[in-house]
């Protein structure tokens, strides 16, 4: 049992070590650590506030459960993103079936509007604030649909080669890289009409 | 725009991902050194790429650092102490079905006698099977309850959408005698 005192200065290693034991203190602690990080990927994914929260918080429930299965081949914080991930994936293919008519799949089929756009041939981020264009860029996720925004957050975010995005999203290597085109296509579109507007 | 063209964006954007197969290299370099509307194609996918790398939202939850962590631990608790229940229910079951299976046929002295070798056997090593288990669907999700001491391995299913996530009766249990 590691003393509340020496949690904070305790590597990730060593908590989870005590987390296998049931040391439910040296596993808050690492909620504590990771827990923003977990949040932001939900919600990169889910575009939604509470829906973000609760599938956050069920990713640690699983971690918790799962913890036996974690050998350190990864961070403790990438291991934890990767149960998050398939609880979003989970949610949004949820989500997909409560769809009556879904407009992103009619896109995805036909190519969408992505394939006949002219070519930006200025960086639409130039001069931009490093905050600024945070904000445009998650502004401009938004306009994604589910499938697009998770093949490029898999790819751009999480740095997953194509192969690992099609295991993950359960399809073809050729759909992660249509998917993926058509996706920083619009969203080099949506930068540059955000740019513009102002 | 043709399915070739298609194909031809594709094997760009896994160019500038370092994807594309190295014996495919040196065709699509040519390509891009005489077709500027690839080279300009090429740049709008690099510069979208450097825009998104490391500039993700740099969100927080936002709750604070307790409250946060107490559904997480109420979770984890409750799922304990069905993990418990769920274990005596079906330990019980267990011995119920082998009585039923290996010693309803019996009457009088046989059945005293199979009652006097298990009372007399000391328990042996129990050799698990794991099964795998498919889920139907997506809302469904189940939890793993594993006991080395005991030999014994439990999955349990739950609906995802219940609100209290309450387990259902599709308990399941795989144990082998060795024997």
């Amino acid at each position: 049992m590691i003393s509340p005192s020496d949690q904070s200065t305790t590597s990730d290693e060593m908590l989870v070590a005590a987390a296998k034991k049931g040391d439910m203190a040296a596993f808050e602690e690492l909620v504590a650590r990771h827990r923003d990080k977990i949040y932001a990927r939900a919600f990169s994914m889910m575009r939604n506030e509470d829906e973000a929260l609760d599938l956050s918080q069920e990713a640690w429930v699983k971690g918790w459960q799962r913890l036996e299965q974690f050998h350190g081949d990864s961070s403790f914080g990438t291991w934890m993103t990767r149960i998050t991930i398939n609880l979003c994936l989970d949610a949004l293919r949820r989500r997909k079936r409560q769809r009556t008519d879904s407009i992103e799949l009619m896109d995805e089929e036909s190519g969408g509007v992505e394939r006949q756009m002219p070519v930006v041939t200025v960086n639409p981020t130039e001069g931009m604030e490093r905050v600024e264009l945070r904000k445009r860029i998650d502004q401009a996720l938004t306009q994604l649909s589910d499938e697009h925004r998770t093949a490029l957050v898999l790819h751009e975010f999480e740095d997953l080669e194509y192969k690992e995005i099609a295991k993950v999203m359960g399809c073809s290597i050729g759909t992660v890289m249509s998917r993926l085109f058509y996706a920083r296509r619009r969203m080099a579109a949506l930068l540059a009409n955000l740019k513009s507007e102002k | 725009m043709n399915k070739n063209e298609n194909q031809l964006e594709l094997k760009l954007q896994a160019y500038l991902d370092g994807e594309l197969p190295t014996a495919e290299l040196a065709a699509l370099e040519e390509l891009l050194s005489s077709h500027t509307e690839l080279r300009l194609l090429l740049e709008e996918l690099r510069l979208t790429s450097i825009a998104l790398k490391g500039n993700e939202l740099d969100l927080k939850v936002p709750e604070t650092r307790d409250f946060y962590w107490s559904k997480i631990a109420r979770q984890i608790e409750t799922g304990s102490r069905r993990q418990e229940t769920v274990y005596q229910s079906v330990s019980g079951n267990l011995w119920v079905s082998w009585i039923r299976r290996h010693l309803l046929g019996l009457t009088g002295t046989g059945f005293a006698f199979c009652l006097a070798l298990l009372i007399m056997t000391p328990p042996k090593q129990v050799a698990m099977k794991e099964s795998e288990m498919e889920l139907a669907s997506d809302d469904m999700a189940s939890y793993t309850y594993n006991d080395q001491q005991q030999q014994v391995k439990m999955v349990w299913l739950y609906d995802r959408n219940s609100t209290e996530s309450q387990a259902k009766d599709s308990s399941m249990m795989d144990s082998e005698n060795e024997q």
